[in-house]
């Protein structure tokens, strides 16, 4: 359907571009030569999906296979999606414009509970059965993975197997299954070939298992339906990171994505333990690159993309241990191509700014700092290392670096948050506001704004027994924090309110809320993280057409003794590890980072055999913060 | 510091790039090429390039333009060989040249573009030679009400020539469109004379096709100096 593609839809379409599948990197292989075909399938907008390293990493890896073939797809935009059904045309893969359905495998990856209607409406524009068990041997597989699927139980129903953990050795690994029951001559069931590929270490095939309820509607139990099902899939992970597939020539977008910037990852997993971060716990342990291979993956990327701007991208990077040994030689390298250097995020301390002002390009109009929590307590209570101390040196760095304009980022609804907590807020934006002013010395004006989020309780966290603030709750602390930010002299931002509740209904949920999904797709919900498209009444005509209470699952303070929807997902962390983190935490007490100090006994180091991969052993002398 | 101009052509899948998308395209080709570019100061260097007039999103372009500025000059074949393989399928570079020191830049040189329309299938011949006899043979304004607001504008004031020719799959429609005025737009233009021919059709980007920049002095110039004449490619 390429030259039909090209030659008529494109016109009708706001950015024909996002579409055209001939960035530069792009990877056009020979279809007949390949052995196995797979359909990358990003489930939100070109401009988000192509700023995303997962994808770049798996599709450059694939590739590098003569006989795999990777191609991708993204959400349609609503008017692709208008002018498919229109037509009655099928969705189509972006480098040679294919049918999904011409593929072996169609696979998503789930980075937002909020794409899950995309998901749903891109089976469905591939002509493709929703529901798994109504496919057959000739629809292509789908799959799924990617950090959300740490619970997959709400998309158990639609998606055939789930990768749980890192997928670069898994995914070749299914390919290479796939493959050789393509050789093979017998006709295969699909239940089959799902089978065969749960004997794959960290695949994860829902229809295996049937899950009971108990008259609360609490989860009860799962039952194995074929002989020799896991009770438990074990997260995958690469042990060492300097031997994996990198993509040094990653695609280079036409339509201005989200982040335009070429991306390194110093290393993955962070351990510094802040107790709602689902990203602290599933990525352990800490496993870093060596500076010799970053600095070579550096000159490779910036030559092979021509991109401005290079990020080190990391959970928090600048708790790289040999920062000096990667960031001087780093410099130079980007200074004679006139690439700028930039970090995601900043830790909150003075040592931090200092880095950041030294990067070629670093000294942007506007800083962004995290403390999370607006006093003490609270921020013990999650284990979020900074003390009020760090932020304001941290202000008075920036401020005389000459950064104008401050981003501060809060979470509204925490376990034990009291009208203090949320004071305190108000009293660090005026001290902020003090120390920006004798730090500018009349030079300049601080801009500072603050954006809150409402707190998510999240799977495999200390925090996923705790419930979310009722909506009512939490719209009155927003506006609470509002006016005090306001009246502080900063501006005020929060994250919509109903979207943080359905991440929580989706992030804690089960199988049942599957149905949910399909009501809300079939009512027209696509792209809910996008404010603009998000129909909060349409989901709650969902809930009561399949009689859920999305409370049960958002608001609900779980039991340490019940069975979590996610049990069957094994992420390599303690339970009693996770149990004695939420005791710690009520208790107002913190817990090292194991990257400084001692193994604190999460259990992710030998459940999954590996140990954290420091370069540089000795302690470094970042301020390191964390007691 | 020596100041290039290079030639290029946008078609086939390429012609879908918006301009903003065409220069980020650009800057970072340039870039890879390890061409040594002048940069702009500040925090944020950007390298020292200046485009012509932009084209519409889906429309072609067969002859477009860019200058850029390099630190030191180097020879147009190993120039032209650093770039060449740089760009993503759709765009091709034509030629390069180096430009005399005192060259107007593209905004100040150009002031009009022939642009190509393949009319779509089936159109009324006699309407459309009616419509071009009458653009060129008397004086009368021809409305345009411009979308935004409303106001009128007279759409010859835009079109300096027009002609309507046979080609192999069809009837095509060239124009010549002053350049700078602004206040009627191509679409404009194109839909105006849909209506005036009193046929079926809209305008249809993907049946546009810029042939040339041109400076209309007496004669006709490109920006790379070659003498044309009207209509010639
Ligand atoms: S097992 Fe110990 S060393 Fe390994 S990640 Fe957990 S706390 Fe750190």
């Amino acid at each position: 359907m390429e030259q039909f593609v090209l030659d008529d839809i494109l016109s009708h379409l706001e950015k024909p571009a996002r579409y055209l599948g001939s960035e530069w990197n792009t990877v056009h292989k020979d279809w007949d030569g390949a052995s196995v075909r797979m359909a990358f399938a990003f489930p939100d907008l070109y401009e988000v999906g192509m700023s995303h390293l997962g994808l770049q990493i798996l599709y450059g890896l694939v590739n590098t296979y003569p006989d795999y073939l990777m191609e991708r797809v993204f959400a349609p935009a609503p008017d692709l999606e208008a002018e498919l059904r229109r037509r009655g045309l099928p969705l189509f893969s972006l480098e040679s414009h294919r049918p999904l359905r011409d593929f072996d495998i169609l696979g998503f990856t789930l980075q937002y509970e909020l794409t899950f209607t995309n998901i749903l409406n891109m089976i469905d524009l591939a002509g493709i059965s929703l529901l798994a068990s109504e496919r057959s041997a000739f629809d292509p597989l789908v799959i799924a993975g990617g950090p959300v699927a740490a619970n997959p139980e709400p998309l158990a129903p639609f998606i055939d197997a789930f990768v749980i953990g890192e997928g670069e050795e898994a995914l070749p690994e299914i390919l290479a299954a796939i493959r050789q029951i393509k050789l093979d001559n017998t006709r295969w069931e699909r239940g089959d070939i799902l089978k065969k590929l749960a004997g794959i270490p960290g695949v994860y095939i829902p229809s295996c298992y049937s899950v009971e309820y108990n008259r609360e509607g609490r989860v009860q139990g799962f039952t194995g339906l074929c002989p020799d099902t896991p009770s438990q899939v074990r997260r995958r992970l690469v042990p060492d990171l300097d031997t994996v597939y990198y993509p040094t020539a990653p695609v280079v977008p036409l339509v201005e994505a989200v982040h335009e910037r070429g991306m390194l990852e110093l290393f993955r997993g962070c351990t510094r333990g802040c107790r709602f971060c689902q990203a602290g716990m599933i990525y352990r342990p800490v496993r870093e690159r060596h500076t010799g291979n970053l600095h070579r993956q550096a000159g490779e990327i910036i030559d092979n993309t021509g991109y401005e701007e290079l990020s080190l991208v990391s959970l928090s990077s600048l708790d790289y241990s040999d920062l000096d040994g990667l960031l001087q030689p780093l410099r130079d390298r980007c200074a004679r191509s006139r690439t700028g250097i930039s970090l995601p995020s900043l830790r909150v301390d003075s040592f931090s700014v200092d880095v950041a002002r030294q990067l070629p390009g670093g000294r942007r109009t506007s800083l962004t700092l995290a403390p999370e929590a607006g006093t003490q307590r609270l921020r013990d209570v999650i284990n979020k290392g900074v003390t009020e101390a760090d932020l304001l040196d941290a202000v008075a760095a920036a401020t005389a670096a000459g950064w104008s304009a401050i981003k501060l980022y809060f979470m509204v609804g925490l376990p034990t948050e009291e009208q203090a907590d949320l004071e305190g807020i108000g009293d660090l934006v005026r001290k902020v506001r003090q120390t920006g002013r004798s730090a500018a010395r009349g030079k300049h004006k601080l801009r500072i704004s603050v954006s809150a989020s409402s707190f998510v309780p999240k799977a495999h966290t200390p925090f996923q027994w705790e419930g979310q603030l009722p909506r009512p709750l939490l719209a009155e602390r927003h506006a609470f924090l509002r006016d005090l930010v306001r009246n502080s002299g900063a501006d005020y931002h929060w994250h919509d309110i109903g979207t943080s509740f359905l991440e929580a209904v989706l992030a804690r949920g089960d199988r049942r809320l599957a149905g949910v999904l399909v009501e809300a797709w079939r009512r027209g919900c696509r792209f809910d993280g996008w404010t603009e498209h998000f129909h909060f009444d349409r989901w709650q005509e969902s809930f009561r057409a399949v009689d859920l209470d999305p409370e049960f699952y958002a608001a609900r303070k779980l039991a340490y003794e019940e069975v979590l929807p996610w049990n069957l997902i094994d992420a390599g962390i303690d339970r009693e590890f996770l149990i004695r983190e939420h005791r710690r935490a009520l208790a107002g007490v913190a817990t090292p980072d194991c990257r400084r100090a001692s193994c604190e006994g999460c259990g992710v180091c030998p459940a999954l055999e590996v140990e954290p991969q420091l370069v540089k052993k000795a302690p470094s002398n970042l301020s390191g913060k964390l007691t | 510091m020596p100041e290039y101009r290079i030639e290029y052509s946008k078609k086939n899948s390429a012609r879908w790039l918006s301009h903003l998308e065409l220069i980020r395209t650009f800057i970072r080709a340039l870039r890879r090429s390890g061409l040594p570019l002048v940069f702009s100061q500040g925090f944020n260097p950007h390298p020292k390039l200046s485009y012509g007039p932009s084209l519409g999103v889906g429309v072609a372009g067969m002859r477009e333009y860019l200058d850029m500025d390099l630190v030191t000059g180097l020879p147009l074949a190993e120039c032209l060989s650093a770039i060449a393989q740089q760009f993503p399928p759709g765009i091709e570079i034509r030629c390069l040249l180096e430009l005399p020191p005192s060259a107007p830049g593209l905004g100040k040189m150009v002031n009009c573009a022939w642009y190509r329309l393949a009319l779509p299938a089936g159109q009324n011949v006699d309407a459309w030679q009616q419509t071009v006899d009458r653009l060129v043979g008397d004086d009368l304004p021809i409305y345009y009400q411009r979308p935004k607001d409303g106001k009128l504008f007279d759409a010859r004031s835009a079109l300096a020539a027009c002609r309507l020719a046979a080609a192999e799959d069809g009837l095509i429609l060239d124009l010549l469109v002053e350049l700078g005025g602004g206040a009627v737009s191509l679409r404009g233009l194109v839909e105006t004379l849909f209506s005036l021919a009193a046929t079926a059709g809209c305008f249809e980007p993907a049946r546009v096709t810029r042939m040339a920049l041109l400076r209309h002095n007496g004669g006709f110039v490109n920006p790379i100096g070659e003498r044309k004449q009207l209509w010639e490619a």
